[in-house]
């Protein structure tokens, strides 16, 4: 490095020359708005994040006018309570727009506030009339038992990969 | 096999024994070009005749001496990077020499080129029915290109993530692997035979004539990769006179801005040195160049060093014959990195990188190509090209993390171009392609492709250009299936005006998977990659309806070129995690895509010294089976590019703008620290070219290039951020 002489002509007595005043002209023209690191006293994000898979593909949807919107939700409680009463109530974590309809799979990401967490129930739902008509279509389970639903425990700045199987012919029972 | 091999060479013996007619009445042309404005000699013209092999540069008097042609009607195309392109029309003579002399307007904004890619022969790019790019070798001397990315960024509709280059929207992010894009170095595949990559190092850019990227699917002229398009590198033709050339640049990367980025304690600098060497010897013609460049990188353990020779000899055996032989070399060593730390130490590589470890890449490209003119309206090419590829990690071969292959591609090909009439030409030709690797990553393998294809244009009505093409490959892989995949293609192209013109083409492209998609086992970087034999062939639907306006009013040129595109895409390869571990990769036929878009560009050059060009491509990249944004496209590609001519310097301004991404690979997220950390993308090069012939009656030229001169952080594959401000300097001549 030493040789080189970029380095020397950088470092020489020259060091306020028209060279030094462009490079620092140049750094006050740096732009804004570009990637930079996070700031030093944020924490790294807790995020779930994985996908839903529906089995039988796009066809296996139900109809349209049966689809308004599809979340994943995370619950504090076993069972939990409806939907909205939970979230409501800060017992609940969930993906911030719908996921996409009539496809085959989808990727989904939650952001978890205030980690570690433990989710009792993690579940895609279906909200298929008004804002209070949800049913859940899927659950997060290892065991792919849907009736024995798994615990997550979300610690803090770690990211959680889970897949959520989703059969619209074969529902997981209903806890709201 | 053997059978239809062999019957289909029977068919070309039989074209051949047709076609072949002696020479009638021959005559000579005589001509000699000037600079309009400064009537002296141009040297370094290119003249071809339409429609024929025929051709010849101009020497240092000006003169074009094409020998032993029929007496006919012919367009002589004379075009040279700085001019004007301007078409002769020739009449029959009565003596034995056809004479002219010709002045050539100069013009810094190239608005008439010439290209070979769209059917495989010289023709004007206004004859073309489907959209075409060229880059010509001043803004790759002048920008220091030693990398195909670096020579293609500033084209409009193109994108570039990591080391996929996507062309409207053909490619995302897929590791480098499985090019959509067919690449090309005179005409001689140039994709590996393991990964179906493309090696950016391996082209001889220092004596590149032209790029020639042409957009939409064209494997009805190209087989296999051609889903997005066709780049082709064009090396410089020999010159008559011996002329040395050579280039030399040198520069430094800004520190980082942020002190949690900083890493090393002097500036980092990107070097390197190029000579050149071109003449006619008799028969013998030779064009020679070598190239040495270290990059220390603008992030730790990310340096190169890379040298690169390449040779094109060509002899003429008698006027219709001629050989040419070309040979490369291209070595490169360099760091093995592959993402960065995290967004907080994104000039880092993960804390537990080995930063002892190099990547050691070698390929050598040997190339032949024999012309023969059978007739003036037949004409043979027989093409033989080899691409070796080499790639090792300095791992031992029995640990896992040893990456390795060695890959040989072998393309044969016979072309003939025959003018029926007048008004119509027919390319057609077979053409054989095998692949073989031996690698303890992908195992050993073969592929064969075995392809025939025709294309033929017709002129029905004087401003009327007609292309109908269609090929159709056979592809072999043993221990996978075998595909055949027919890929016809249609064009049309109206000139309602000499200045104004509409096209409208529709292709289809395929792309074979490449050996490394199929049969990789693999661990890369915590990731292991699984094979998946089973993998589909990928293919493509382009249409594209386009106008094109050119008008010089007074001393302004203007043109305006406007296309809207439709590209249909099935079969897409990606890999993905599997359901069981999301460490473990593989790779699949999963997508489903459609890309709607339109392309605006616009060039003029106003006030006899100011150049604009800006070029707008505005996209819709749906992935139909997830019903969202294909992942890894930008919808918006915004390039514009500014020149000052104040002849002794001129000045040139480069802005690229890409909106930002809006989807990716969302398992990335689990074993890539902040691989979502994606913003839009804004850079701006400044380049001063000082022209010392004019002031100093020097043959060199200065250039001081600043690049990404607004030191904007941004990244074009995850986990990795792009090239930060470099300041440089850089001097070239030519003796």
């Amino acid at each position: 490095m030493k040789e080189n002489i970029f380095y020397k002509f950088i470092n020489s007595e020259f060091r306020l020359s028209p060279v030094v005043y462009l490079v620092y002209i140049l750094n006050l023209m740096s732009c804004n708005g570009g990637l930079a690191p996070e700031p030093a006293v944020s924490e790294k994000k807790s995020l779930i994040t994985g996908t839903l898979k529906f089995i039988g593909g796009k066809n296996s949807w139900p109809p349209s006018d049966s689809v308004k919107d599809i979340r994943v939700v995370a619950f504090k409680n076993y069972p939990p309570g409806d939907i909205i009463t939970e979230i409501l109530r800060q017992n609940a974590s969930f993906t911030i727009n719908s996921l996409p309809f009539f496809v085959d799979s989808a990727t989904f990401t939650i952001e978890v506030l205030n980690p570690p967490v433990t989710f009792r129930y993690i579940a895609a739902a279906q909200q298929y009339d008004s804002i209070t008509n949800w049913h859940a279509i899927g659950v997060y389970t290892k065991t792919g038992d849907k009736t024995k639903p798994d615990t997550l425990l979300i610690e803090k700045g770690k990211i959680y990969y889970i897949e959520i199987f989703v059969d619209f012919k074969n529902l997981p029972p209903q806890p709201f | 096999m053997k059978i239809s091999t062999s019957r289909i060479l029977y068919f070309f013996l039989l074209c051949l024994s047709i076609q072949v007619t002696s020479y009638a009445k021959t005559i000579t042309i005589n001509g000699r070009v000037f600079d309009e404005k400064s009537q002296e000699p141009l040297v370094g013209v290119t003249a071809r005749i339409e429609n024929t092999p025929f051709g010849a540069i101009s020497d240092k008097n000006g003169r074009i001496l094409i020998k032993s042609i029929p007496n006919d009607d012919y367009k002589l195309i004379l075009s040279m990077i700085g001019y004007k392109t301007k078409i002769l029309g020739l009449n029959p003579v009565k003596s034995d020499t056809l004479e002219f002399a010709v002045y050539l307007e100069s013009q810094p904004f190239q608005t008439q080129e010439v290209i070979v890619s769209a059917s495989k022969r010289l023709q004007a790019v206004q004859e073309v029915p489907i959209s075409v790019s060229v880059i010509d070798s001043r803004s790759i001397l002048q920008r220091s290109v030693t990398k195909l990315d670096e020579a293609v960024s500033y084209t409009p509709g193109i994108n570039i993530s990591g080391d996929d280059i996507s062309i409207r929207g053909s490619s995302g992010f897929a590791f480098g692997v499985g090019s959509r894009v067919t690449l090309l170095l005179d005409g001689f595949p140039m994709l590996s035979g393991d990964l179906g990559d493309m090696k950016f190092d391996a082209l001889p850019f220092f004596v590149s004539e032209r790029v020639e990227i042409v957009k939409g699917a064209g494997s009805a002229l190209y087989g296999t990769s051609a889903i997005g398009g066709v780049i082709n590198v064009v090396t410089r033709q020999q010159k008559e006179i011996g002329e040395t050339s050579f280039r030399a640049f040198s520069g430094f990367y800004s520190k980082p801005v942020y002190p949690q980025w900083e890493f090393a304690e002097g500036y980092q600098t990107n070097s390197g040195f190029d000579i050149g060497f071109s003449k006619k010897f008799g028969k013998l013609s030779a064009l020679l160049t070598g190239g040495y460049y270290t990059d220390k990188g603008y992030t730790l353990y990310n340096d190169s060093y890379r040298v690169n020779g390449f040779a094109k000899l060509k002899y003429d055996f008698t006027e219709a014959t001629d050989l040419a032989v070309a040979g490369g070399y291209f070595s490169d060593d360099h760091a093995d990195w592959v993402y960065w730390n995290s967004l907080d130490s994104a000039t880092k590589p993960p804390t537990n990188t080995d930063l002892t470890i190099r990547l050691i890449s070698r390929k050598l490209a040997l190339n032949a190509e024999l012309k023969h003119i059978i007739s003036i309206d037949n004409f043979l090419t027989f093409k033989n090209s080899i691409l070796k590829t080499n790639f090792e990690n300095n791992y031992p071969e029995t640990s896992s993390d040893f990456r390795g292959s060695k890959a040989l591609g072998y393309s044969s090909e016979l072309q003939m171009n025959s003018s029926i009439m007048d008004s119509s030409m027919l390319t057609y030709g077979i053409n054989f392609n095998f692949n073989s690797v031996e690698s303890k990553n992908f195992g050993t393998h073969t592929q064969q492709i075995i392809a025939a294809y025709g294309q033929g244009e017709f002129k029905p009505l004087d401003k009327i250009i007609l292309t109908v093409g269609l090929r159709g490959d056979y592809e072999n892989t043993p221990s996978a299936k075998h595909y055949f995949e027919v890929s016809p293609k249609i064009g049309i192209l109206i000139k309602f005006t000499e200045n104004f013109q509409s096209r409208c083409s529709f292709g289809f492209g395929f792309r074979a998977p490449s050996i490394a998609e199929r049969f990789s086992s693999i661990r890369y970087n915590g990731l292991d990659v699984s094979p998946n034999p089973d993998l589909k062939p990928e293919r493509s639907r382009s249409f594209e309806i386009g106008y094109n306006y050119f008008i010089h009013s007074g001393d302004i040129p203007f043109e305006i070129d406007l296309s809207f595109f439709e590209n249909y895409l099935n079969n897409l390869i990606e890999p993905k995690p599997l359901a069981e571990d999301i460490k473990k990769i593989k790779f699949m036929n999963i997508t489903e895509a459609k890309i709607i878009g339109v392309e605006l560009g616009v060039k003029t050059f106003l006030l006899g010294f100011l150049g604009i060009e800006t070029g707008l491509t505005a996209m819709d990249p749906i992935d139909l089976s997830l019903r969202q944004t294909l992942k890894y496209r930008a919808n918006i590609i915004w390039y514009s590019r500014c020149m000052i001519d104040l002849s002794i310097c001129q000045f040139f301004t480069d802005y690229r703008f890409l909106n930002r991404v809006e989807n990716i690979d969302h398992e990335l997220l689990f074993y890539l620290p902040n691989a979502d950390s994606r913003v839009p993308i804004h850079t701006l090069d400044l380049r001063l070219v000082l022209d010392l012939n004019k002031s100093f009656s020097l043959p060199l030229s200065l250039t001081i290039n600043a690049k990404n001169i607004l030191n904007y952080y941004y990244s074009t594959a995850p986990g990795n951020l792009a090239p930060v401000r470099f300041l440089g300097v850089q001097l070239d001549g030519k003796f």
